[in-house]
């Protein structure tokens, strides 16, 4: 059973507040993370309707653990201690 | 059954660390020579790094931190270089100053591997 699965990939997109780029005819739209008009971080988003299917690349593009991005996804990292996560590790 | 409890616990935690072991051996490396049929050129191979995460495959292309999941090997390969593909455009769209220190770094790494065509 996946970590992060796309249902869960879809709530950090909201979370993060991304815009979402669809590429027709492709395997994957990209959430494009901005922060200050920046973009600071993207990651794919599988295109299909299985809600549990894997997304265990995410937590590496966000460059958080597993732990981190599930608590993102599921609320009790907020999208400003998300940023701070990044800021601390000199990626923004 | 109380007292089966403790070997029972004993025996899975065993089996746990069996199947991490295994997970970890099943580690692969792919070099993607082409993009094709996407319009880009590769300068040079991709190393992609195949593992088996929870049940799927993570390929991840550690150079430029671009990673994808699939539920078969060559499935996340494929979705990997449909990945680095992905954020080599969206990344080309912005400006220097439109882009975050590390995703500056991951275009800059990208720019090393693939290009349009001429």
């Amino acid at each position: 059973m996946a970590i992060i699965t796309k249902d869960l990939a879809e709530r950090i997109a909201r979370k993060l507040n991304a815009a979402i780029s669809s590429r027709k005819g492709r395997p994957h739209d990209v959430a494009l993370v901005y922060h200050e008009n920046r973009l600071v971080a993207t990651f794919g988003i599988r295109r299909g309707s299985k809600k549990e299917q894997s997304h265990d690349h995410v937590p590496s593009s966000l460059h958080v653990s597993p732990n981190q991005a599930r608590l993102l996804g599921q609320c009790p990292m907020s999208r400003e201690e998300y940023i701070e996560v990044l800021r601390q590790k000199g990626l923004i | 059954m109380a007292t089966q409890l403790p070997e029972l616990e004993s025996e899975l935690q065993q089996l746990k660390q069996r199947v991490a072991a295994i997970e970890d051996a099943g580690t692969l490396c792919v070099r993607v020579q082409t993009l094709a049929p996407e319009p880009y050129d590769l300068i040079r191979p991709i190393e992609v790094v195949v593992r088996p995460v929870e049940g799927a495959f993570v390929a991840s292309f550690f150079d430029a931190n671009v990673s994808a999941t699939g539920d078969t090997p060559e499935e996340a390969v494929a979705n990997a270089k449909d990945m680095i593909v992905a954020t080599f455009e969206a990344l080309s769209e912005h400006k220097e100053d439109q882009l975050g220190t590390g995703l500056a770094e991951q275009r800059a790494v990208l720019r090393q591997f693939i290009r349009r065509p001429e």
